[in-house]
């Protein structure tokens, strides 16, 4: 942890799974008040809108509150199973994922490719 | 506004009711627990969280205000407290949070004591240190 915040990095890949492309969305640094809206504001932009299907990768963010998990709820609750979130084990979002019980709801994965695996099949079932 | 008690003030932090104060308040007080043993994460969160409630929430309606963030060791435990001269704990039915802050710091501390009145709130949390660290 800095004195001064480091200014929170986002990269912002695409991947194609099958005929469906989904956005990947990686955060890098701290995650808190002070920045959650940066993140909630490129999730609503057309940048990671464009696919319909959204993975957040957390494995490089390094600490995360309840305004950081509040922006992951509410892209799942947009998204619904077209979400997924990358989640690191033994990690402090991990922690906070357990603590606040909530790994199903923001459809956590350990890797990259089970968040793809889970998109790709509610496409499937969605006929998309 | 009352200062940190001479038994807590290796840390005494008075800060602005604005986003910003989350990191700095949780860095300061991080290294804090990091150098006494205590466990890291757990404090971090839990003073996010506090100060983040106190950003959001103690100074509706308001201008301006302070926050003040006291650490220190007391025999086998970091106290931390967070105190802010706000309007205390009142519903909050445009709350941009997730509700769950207080909660997560009465998990992750070993003790919690929260006062609010309408001159302010203060949360109280401590933390196992050294051998008695999780």
């Amino acid at each position: 942890m800095n004195a001064q915040q480091e200014p929170l990095e986002i990269r912002v890949d695409r991947r194609t799974v099958g005929a469906s492309e989904v956005t990947v969305v990686t955060p890098v640094g701290e995650l808190d008040l002070a920045n959650a809206d940066e993140l909630s504001a490129l999730l609503d932009s057309p940048q990671a809108a464009a696919t319909g299907s959204l993975i957040i990768d957390l494995r490089q963010v390094s600490f995360m509150d309840s305004s950081g998990l509040r922006v992951l709820l509410m892209a799942a609750k947009e998204r619904g199973p077209r979400f997924a979130a990358v989640v690191g084990p033994e990690s402090a979002v991990a922690r906070l994922i357990e603590l606040v019980d909530v790994a199903d709801r923001i459809h956590a994965a350990a890797s990259e490719d089970e968040a793809l695996l889970r998109i790709q099949a509610a496409s499937a079932d969605a006929g998309g | 506004m009352q200062a940190c008690s001479d038994e807590i003030a290796d840390i005494n932090l008075e800060l602005p009711p604005e986003p910003q104060s989350v990191p700095r308040a949780r860095s300061a007080v991080g290294e804090l627990a990091e150098a006494a043993g205590a466990d890291t994460r757990a404090v971090a969160l839990a003073v996010s969280e506090a100060v983040g409630n106190a950003v959001r929430h103690a100074f509706r309606g308001r201008d301006g205000g302070t926050i003040v963030v006291c650490a220190g060791t007391e025999g086998l435990a970091l106290a931390v407290t967070v105190r802010d001269d706000g309007i205390g704990m009142t519903p909050d039915l445009e709350s941009p949070g997730l509700g769950v802050g207080t909660a997560l710091i009465s998990r992750l501390a070993a003790d919690t004591q929260i006062r609010s009145s309408q001159d302010g709130t203060t949360v109280r949390m401590t933390f196992p240190i050294g051998d008695e660290a999780p």
